[in-house]
Formats: C-alpha cells, sequence, structure tokens
C-alpha cells in the first residue's frame, strides 16, 4: 500500500538519480555532441519527474489539483531543446569536424547551418544539371 | 527521501561545475552552466517540498526563463559574433 507521502519520496529520488546520470554524462563521455545528448535527455527526465513529484506533494496537502508545476514543466520541456538545438549549431560552427562527413567525401567547407546547407544543395541541383560527364554526385 | 534527492541533486550540481572548471572548449562551458541551472531548478523544488512552502516554486521559474534566455543567447552569440539578429 503507497499513500502519496511513499509516491512523492519516490518520485524525487528517481527525478534525481536522473539528473545524476546527466552530470555523470557531461563528466565522463568524450565528444561534445554526446555530452550534450547526454545532459539534456537525462536531465529533462529527471526535473520532470521532480516536477511531478512537487505536484502531487501539494495537491495532496492542500486538496485540489496544483498547476503551477504544469506550468513549470511545458515552458521547461519547450525551452530545454530549444537551447539545445542552438548550442549543437554553435558548436558545429566552431568545430566543423565535430559534424558527420558529407557524402562525395569532400571536406566540409561551408557553414554547416541554413545558408551553409542552401548554398550545398543548389551546388548539387547545377552539378548534377550540367552533365558534365559524372553526372551523379552520389555514387 | 526528500533529504536524499537534494543530497543526490547536490552531488551532480558538483559534477556540472567539474566540467564547467575543465571543460576544454567553450562551448562545453556553456553546456555545464545550462545543466547547472536546471540541477539548481530541481534543487529548489525539492526545497519547497521539504518546507513545504510554495515561494521557492516561483523562484524555480523565474529561473528556467531567465536561463532559457542567457543560453540562447550565448549560443547565437558563439555562432554568429552577434545577438540580435
Amino acid at each position: 500500500m503507497t499513500s502519496p507521502t511513499d509516491l512523492v519520496g519516490l518520485l524525487a529520488v528517481l527525478g534525481a538519480v536522473f539528473v545524476l546520470l546527466g552530470s555523470l554524462g557531461i563528466v565522463k563521455l568524450s565528444s561534445y555532441l554526446l555530452r550534450l545528448h547526454a545532459a539534456t535527455k537525462a536531465s529533462t527526465l529527471g526535473v520532470g519527474a521532480i516536477l511531478l513529484a512537487s505536484a502531487l506533494h501539494f495537491s495532496a496537502r492542500e486538496g485540489g489539483a496544483s498547476l503551477i508545476e504544469v506550468l513549470a514543466a511545458i515552458l521547461l520541456f519547450a525551452t530545454v531543446p530549444v537551447s539545445a538545438q542552438m548550442l549543437a549549431r554553435a558548436a558545429l560552427h566552431m568545430h566543423p569536424h565535430l559534424g558527420p562527413p558529407p557524402p562525395d567525401g569532400k571536406s566540409r567547407q561551408t557553414e554547416p547551418g541554413d545558408d551553409g546547407e542552401r548554398s550545398q544543395a543548389m551546388g548539387t541541383r547545377r552539378r548534377s544539371a550540367g552533365s558534365e560527364g559524372q553526372s551523379t554526385p552520389y555514387p | 527521501m526528500i533529504a536524499i534527492a537534494m543530497f543526490i541533486t547536490g552531488a551532480a550540481m558538483v559534477l556540472a561545475a567539474l566540467r564547467l572548471l575543465r571543460g576544454p572548449t567553450i562551448e562545453d562551458r556553456v553546456l555545464a552552466l545550462d545543466t547547472l541551472y536546471v540541477d539548481a531548478l530541481a534543487l529548489l523544488v525539492l526545497m519547497g517540498i521539504a518546507l513545504e512552502s510554495r515561494v521557492y516554486f516561483e523562484t524555480a521559474l523565474v529561473m528556467a526563463v531567465l536561463g532559457f534566455v542567457a543560453t540562447v543567447a550565448v549560443a547565437a552569440y558563439l555562432r554568429r559574433g552577434r545577438i540580435m539578429p
């Protein structure tokens, strides 16, 4: 038989363990993108569990649902992936060798942002429309 | 149980601070700061449960918004050299 207090404690410890796993991944993993992955996923799940524990605790204490935790959870789940993607794009801009190599085997010369991808796609289209010998850029 | 969870979250903050001090590149430090504010938010929510108070929760909400804005601003500065488009 589990009372709400036991459930709150269990959820809080579970969330704290996931937060610890995210920070452990930041310290132990080898590449920057691996660290970003570990921190974002684990911290989001851990804070989600802790916020659920808080919502359960205050709902049981005051009778009636407490909804400000849901607001914080929505805010956090919407903002953490955005900041992680901005950090990943900044890292790929400063260290282009972190990303995967382009499919034709040449070294990456353009910026891996929206402008770079667009110019790369336009170059591919122009090369395939030119039909000078090699018409297929992807063998 | 709440005290155990607070200890575990504190250990996670120590690990993130280790990466903040040691990180070889500046993106590592920004990522460590990002994790550090998310961990501090979790610690504040746990403290609110332990002290039976709702005051700390609004602090956590403000901290979430300010941390997101700070991380996005630093990431945009690192990528483009300026913050506003």
